[in-house]
């Protein structure tokens, strides 16, 4: 037998040459001769000691970085264990547990000190992987999957038997589960959503980023696990099952629940497997630009391509101005009339050997349109062409033929290739080699590791080793290279010399105590829980995958998207609230993207058992002298808003904060004990460096003396007993706004804030005779009207005062848009101009209030100076307001126009004035020389000429409605 | 008059034994705070305060009114009269008086406001500019300053939301010229609290902790600057900014250190004081600057920022080493009724402080509040300014001080830290030190300190506790701790 190099650039290019020996797919891989393997790898002998710029680059396929690991990766060790100084018994004990020397080597004395990693169960494993890959890693694991914990059972074999044995033991896995595994093309659009999830969920927490990062890169080397080359292991179907529950086939734990719904399990691995080499039903190519028909595709750059499922949406990036192509072959079974059915909004069409066959463009909504072809037998080009301006968005395509009926066009009946399907050699079961493999799978020791799992027989190893304390650590596995007939592990020199520590320390029975604490933190080790939360010193994020780490609203800082400080959380939480979140995935901070996982109750042991021994703090309550609702009470004034305003930033049992969302208060009495509460909120500091928390007793003093005398263990106890009720709790004050309603009396109200159709500088005024109107200062227009109650400030003077608010009144009358004043060449014809405000000329100047305080508005138009009068009049018809509308220029302009009014319809009357749209009676006084037009342009709209005598110019308007 | 000051020196005196006697003495030993009586009718959530050349105080309030405060600097509360000016402005955050006419920042433009019929309530609101965006989300404050030595206004816009500046100049600093042309002059601000001059005139606003902001703290806005947060920067196109402040500045790098990134972007201005977060504060909000000339005691020409959260006043001394400005904080006042957000000085040296808690919770409890401080004319022992030097820190004192306490290391302890300069919001204290204190050098007369350290750290936060120090009659310092931002070392002199 002949050892391989262990240096590794030969490893790389020997990774590289089976990968290219896997894609062909040559099962004879297995038989390959090593002189060969060696010949082929003869000139790369250089040895890699530093990382080059080019390794700096993602491998394209694995998305992982740097030299490729050359030996077993356990996160943990890696970080915690792999640098001069660190413990190194500790680091061994990890090994032996991660990778599970004790499934040979009993443990004994020692078994508490080793978390225990239990091999995946491998009965079904034809069915969720490509056998021939399956076979390749049993071959040379190392060599398959650089950074594998799973050894190589049969190196001591010769070359060519080591090819016989993977591969009987590939069929005898065949033999008990038969394989239905099959690969399939990742959507497009899946892909895209996978990749977001799979970047905040927190897979990335153990896992290599798969994309840029700002971060150095140097640091993700080591700690990243491995996931090998997926997509020549995995299908979609496959890996999406594993992903919705890997405890199923790994129950370990090492790879948790991540709490995924099936959709998003799907996507995941639509983007893990985004380069599976599969055909897909179609390409599709997504443009983006505003048209009003087909644009000519072939001269655009698309922004986006890649596979698609079938014909239909859901790939683009926007849902406005965008077109898509979607390209490939149609599967005709039999000859004969097809017709084809294309339902869209807005345009599409339909080619097949690319003639026009459907026609379905313009802008329209979703209507059908179809057309009829006779097509021979076999693979014809169809192509689809799609766009949408603004809208909705649809797009559907049918077909129906010689025993087909009208239907969606099937992922079956298309495929982006027409090169045939289906020439990859299948993996034909052999019987005989799959009884050795049964042979070899308890014999060589895999059975060890791994069993079949439920439903299938237990397999006995017939392997077994020393127990450890009798273990010479310079032998065996741990020599190097590893002497006799091991299971090669490819060790690196730090994990020999760990491992000879732990051992050494087991021997010697000088194992350091085991105490509630160590446990804790032994199982935060083995679980990697410290890539996300810290403990102690210990753990955390680190800065090379914190950008990963995400909220929905990145106003809540780290507090919102990092993973919580698991220091003391034993004192913190309360019994039923710790397992909850262990074994039930339960969700306090919905607004954090990283998920908890779920580990598997029989992977965390005592966990929370251990915490709550370790952390829990003998502190009692205060003895207060309240009784529960007198408590209650005071703590329901004190989280109002005229208490300690503790909804400023919390959510209320679902109701949102003005600000941030932090946290639901309604949660805190379930899940916090009340001793550490009470610790918290006298120095939330000190439980959480950096929170945004504020220390709302400084000191040890209430800010609040008027609530329970001003002792603060009394308002603290009723903060707490406030919380305790929970969900059923009455809701605080100012979490729901009370009304703030402005009446005016007898002088008129202004009001300037974000207002509904008047904008964010609006200024809205109640006059006395109970009209109101709201003017536009931007627009210079006024644009609203409405009787009765004027306005309630309640949005904008409670919390922070986010949003638009609307009348508190009725009868609302919205006048027309745009400029005010424009020049028009021709009054019957010129279009009123769209530009308005600042752009079309026009200058803010303030207003004036007259003796009951109502306003004229001042602006300027060009060199004009406008003012703008309206006042509120009683009479018998209800209140109307009569508008005087002043204009002053030095040098009068010419052709100069008012728009009164726009609509669909507006009627001169009898009297003189003007009804817009039935609803809007307009009277206008102006001299004899500049009467209203009514005119239709567009809209119809009813504009008054500006006529200046003596440099003035003045007209009124009277507004019922 | 000899026996007045007599009997203030008698009283001084006396004051000063009892406190060393009885107890600690307090900050209400020097600067007592009187609750201005406000009316129920006034709901006096104050983001501007100003005096006016009769001696009122103006105070425009969030919920868009002008008070008038007659006699407010009396002992007697009950002399004092309040009476609303105006009403209906949006949520207005700063107040100056000019020529009779009294200028008011709202949201979405500078107004100036008289009242002609002399009834006591504003009848002509005449809008002087605004030339600026605003979209309709809460973020968007803006804050007035005073006027500067050429009669411009300084107005600091808040960004559209913590990580957006969606119209024009939302995250700049615009100097609105006394013919009400804008000419923008700073870009990079987040999140203002308030805006003020140092008694050279040089403006500066505070800004609050969020996306490039690690903590909160004090900004120089020097003309061109850029103020570290680069979401605004898409408004250098607009042609008025094109004008003024030339072309874009290089985007800073997430996770980097502003004294690292300041090298690359030759704009950054650094935080001239750096309010360590939690310890000092949580929202810096209103400064002002004591150019009282010692009524207010011994921190002539020294500035006061208020901070929301804390419902406090800090202390700060700027000084300025090699153009650019850094300096200490101290903690100064506590227990303001409100979160301290508007800051007024008054002739007569007396200092007011307005308040609101809405939105953001305030330690003072109280909705609102207006409070005045009083100097008692009794001098804190305090430190009273912190200097960096070639090699370490000089203090000085407000009195002299115990030699021997004074010049014992174990009297001192400092560290250092900085914070993260990145796009995330807000950033936990880094890159920790502890410098070593070599050596001592009490002053002959008792009133400075050399500290010659060894560890100056460039862009941290150098924590000093003077806990030891004593002054010559035995009094500790009032406040013990301060906090000074070094992003220049001085050249040895």
């Amino acid at each position: 037998m002949t050892e391989l190099p262990t240096f590794d650039g030969l490893r790389r290019a020997l990774w590289w040459l089976f990968l290219g020996l896997a894609i062909a797919g040559v099962s004879a891989a297995f038989s390959i001769s090593n002189a060969a393997l060696l010949a082929a790898v003869d000139d790369d002998d250089e040895e890699f000691t530093e990382v080059t710029a080019a390794e700096r680059q993602p491998n394209p396929k694995t998305g992982e970085v740097g030299p490729i690991a050359d030996r077993p990766i356990v996160a943990a060790f890696e970080r915690f264990h792999a640098s001069d100084g660190a413990d190194v018994v500790a680091g061994g004990l990890l090994l032996l547990g991660e990778l599970n020397c004790t499934s040979c080597h009993a443990a004994d004395a020692a078994s508490d000190a080793i978390a225990v990693k239990q091999g995946p169960l491998l009965g079904d494993v034809a069915g969720r992987a490509d056998v021939e890959h399956v076979g390749q890693f049993i071959f040379d694991p190392h060599g398959t999957k650089p950074g594998t914990t799973m050894p190589s059972v049969i190196s001591t074999l010769p070359e060519a038997q080591r090819g016989r044995a993977a591969e009987a033991l590939a069929h005898y896995f065949l033999s008990i589960r038969k394989s239905t595994f099959a690969l399939s093309a990742p959507d497009g659009a899946a892909v895209a959503r996978g990749e977001a999830q799979f970047h905040q969920v927190g897979c990335v927490a153990c896992h290599a980023p798969r994309r840029e990062l700002t971060a150095d890169l140097d640091e993700r080397i080591g700690v990243s696990i491995p996931l090998g080359k997926l997509d020549v292991k995995y299908s979609i179907a496959s890996l999406s099952a594993f992903l919705s529950d890997p405890l199923v086939v790994r129950p370990s734990g090492r790879m948790p629940h991540m709490a995924l719904t099936a959709a998003q399990a799907g996507d995941i691995a639509s983007y893990l497997l985004k380069d599976t080499d599969a055909p897909a039903p179609l390409h599709y190519a997504y443009y983006e630009g505003s048209w009003n028909d087909f644009p000519d595709f072939d001269k655009l750059q698309p922004v986006h391509a890649g596979n698609a499922s079938s014909f239909g949406l859901g790939q683009q990036s926007r849902n406005d101005a965008f077109g898509m192509r979607f390209d490939g072959f149609l599967h005709v079974a039999e000859e004969g009339d097809y017709q084809f059915w294309l339902s869209s909004d807005d345009g599409s069409r339909l080619f097949i050997d690319e003639k026009i066959v459907v026609d379905h463009g313009g802008i329209h909504g979703t209507t059908t349109k179809d057309g009829r072809t006779r097509l021979t037998a076999g693979l014809h080009p169809i192509r689809v062409e799609y766009f949408e301006q603004a809208g909705e968005e649809v797009l559907t395509v049918e077909y129906a033929g010689p025993r087909i009926e009208r239907q969606l066009i099937p992922a079956s009946a298309l495929s982006s290739t027409d090169k045939p399907q289906g020439d990859k050699p299948t993996f034909e079961l052999d019987a005989k080699l799959a009884a050795k493999g049964k042979v070899l799978f308890a014999t060589v020791g895999c059975a060890s590791c791994h069993q079949l799992g439920p439903g299938f027989e237990l397999v006995e190893s017939k392997v077994a080793g020393p127990p450890l304390a009798q273990l010479d650590a310079t032998k065996g596995c741990l020599s190097d290279p590893p002497s006799g007939d091991v299971p090669h592990y490819s060790l690196s020199a730090r994990q020999r010399i760990a491992l000879s520590a732990a051992l050494a320390a087991i021997r010697t029975d000088a194992l350091p105590k085991k105490s509630p604490a160590s446990r804790v933190h032994q199982t935060m080790t083995a679980l990697n829980c410290y890539a996300c939360h810290a403990r102690g010193e210990i753990g955390g994020v680190p800065a090379t995958r914190n950008e990963f780490f995400t909220a929905d609203d990145k106003d809540l800082g780290d507090e919102g998207r990092l993973p919580p400080l698991l220091t003391g959380a034993g004192d913190k939480l309360q019994d039923k609230a710790l397992d909850a979140i262990l074994t039930s995935a339960a969700v306090a901070r919905p607004y954090m993207h990283a998920r908890m996982p779920q580990f598997g109750a029989a992977n965390l042991g005592a966990i929370a058992a251990d915490m709550i021994a370790s952390d829990r703090v003998d502190a009692k309550l205060p003895e207060v002298p309240d009784a529960h609702n007198q408590a209650r009470h005071a703590g329901w004034k004190l989280v109002g808003k005229n208490g300690l305003t503790c909804i400023s930033c919390h959510t209320f049992n679902q109701h949102k904060s003005s600000g941030i969302q932090s946290m639901d208060l309604a949660i805190m009495g379930e899940r916090l004990r009340p001793e550490w509460l009470h610790r918290y909120l006298l120095e939330p500091q000190a439980f959480r460096p950096g929170t945004r928390m504020p220390q709302a007793w400084p000191g040890g003093k209430t800010t609040r003396p008027e609530v329970l005398s001003g002792d603060t263990n009394r308002q603290i106890n009723a903060v707490i007993a406030f919380l305790s009720e929970g969900r059923r709790a009455r809701i605080p004050e100012g979490v729901i706004r009370s009304s703030l309603e402005l009446i005016v009396g007898g002088e008129a109200v202004v009001y300037r804030g974000f207002l509904d159709v008047a904008g964010a500088r609006g200024i809205a005024v109640g006059y006395p005779e109970q009209v109101n109107l709201a003017f536009d200062p931007v627009a210079m227009r006024l644009a609203m009207l409405w009787k009765g109650r004027f306005f309630d400030a309640s949005k904008h003077w409670q919390g922070r005062g986010n949003g638009f608010q609307g009348p508190a009144g009725d009868d609302v009358l919205r006048l027309v848009d745009g400029a005010p004043l424009a020049r028009l060449e021709d009054a019957q014809k010129t279009p009123w101009p769209k530009e308005t405000g600042k752009e079309a000329g026009y200058r803010f100047r303030g207003y004036r209030l007259d003796a009951l305080r109502r306003p004229t508005f001042r602006y300027d138009y060009g060199a004009m100076r406008v003012d703008d009068y309206p006042v509120d009049q009683w009479t018998e018809g209800g209140p109307v307001f009569t508008r005087t509308v002043t204009l002053a220029a030095a040098e009068p302009a010419q052709d100069l126009y008012f728009r009164a009014a726009a609509g669909d319809k507006i009627e001169k009357q009898g009297d003189g004035s003007f009804v817009v749209d039935g609803r809007l009676k307009l009277r206008i006084e102006t001299g004899e020389d500049a009467k209203p037009i009514v005119r239709r342009v567009g809209s119809s709209e009813l504009i008054v000429p500006v006529k200046f005598d003596g440099g003035k110019a003045k007209f009124v308007l009277r507004y019922a409605w | 008059m000899p026996r007045i000051l007599t009997s203030i020196v008698l009283v001084a005196l006396f004051a000063a034994a009892a406190c060393a006697a009885d107890r600690p003495p307090t900050e209400d030993d020097y600067y007592p705070m009187l609750r201005m009586p406000i009316p129920p009718e006034a709901y006096l959530e104050a983001g501007g305060l100003e005096w006016l050349a009769d001696g009122r105080l103006a105070v425009c309030t969030r919920r868009g009114e002008i008070w008038m405060v007659e006699n407010p600097t009396v002992a007697e509360p009950e002399k004092m009269k309040f009476s609303l000016f105006a009403s209906g402005l949006h949520e207005p955050l700063g107040l100056v008086e000019r020529d009779g006419w009294i200028y008011v920042t709202q949201r979405g433009e500078v107004t100036r406001l008289k009242d002609e019929d002399g009834d006591g309530r504003a009848d002509v609101l005449e809008t002087v500019a605004d030339g600026w965006g605003l979209s309709g989300d809460y973020h968007e404050y803006a804050f007035g300053s005073k006027f500067d030595r050429d009669g411009n206004m300084w107005v600091v816009l808040c960004l559209t939301g913590s990580f957006t500046s969606n119209v024009p100049y939302r995250g700049w600093c615009l100097r609105i010229t006394p013919d009400g042309e804008v000419i923008p002059t700073c870009s990079g601000i987040r999140s203002p609290g308030g805006i003020g001059s140092n008694a050279d005139g040089d403006v500066f606003y505070t800004d609050n902790q969020g996306p490039w902001n690690g903590t909160c703290g004090l900004k120089h806005l020097r003309p061109g600057g850029f103020m570290g947060h680069p979401i605004g920067n898409r408004w250098y196109d607009e042609p008025l900014a094109a004008d003024a402040m030339g072309s874009r500045p290089v985007e800073p790098k997430t996770n980097s250190r502003i004294a690292a990134e300041e090298k690359r972007v030759a704009e950054l201005v650094p935080t001239a004081v750096m309010f360590p977060y939690n310890a000092m504060g949580q929202s810096a909000a209103g400064i002002a600057c004591d150019m009282s000339g010692g009524k207010f005691g011994p921190f002539a020409k020294q500035l006061f920022v208020g901070d929301q959260t804390h419902s406090t006043v800090m202390r700060v001394f700027l000084e300025k080493i090699d153009g650019v400005y850094q300096g200490v904080c101290f903690p100064f006042r506590s227990g303001f009724g409100s979160g301290s957000l508007s800051l007024q000085f008054a002739p007569n040296g007396a200092m007011f402080v307005g308040g609101t808690d809405r939105g953001w919770g305030a330690r003072g409890g109280k909705p609102y509040a207006l409070d005045r401080l009083d100097w008692t004319g009794r001098t804190p022992f305090e430190i009273h300014e912190m200097r960096a030097k070639s090699d370490g820190f000089e203090l000085t004192f407000t009195e002299p001080v115990d030699t021997a306490t004074a010049g014992d290391g174990k009297s001192y302890e400092m560290k250092t830290y900085t914070y993260i300069y990145r796009s995330d919001y807000g950033s936990p204290e880094v890159d920790h030190t502890t410098p070593t204190i070599k050596e001592i050098r009490v002053a002959a007369d008792g009133r400075s300190v050399r500290l010659v350290i060894d560890g100056l750290q460039l862009g941290h936060v150098h924590d000093l506790r003077a806990a030891g120090v004593r002054s010559k009659t035995g009094l500790p310092l009032l406040h013990d701790k301060s906090y000074y931002t070094l992003n220049r070392i001085p050249a040895a002199q």
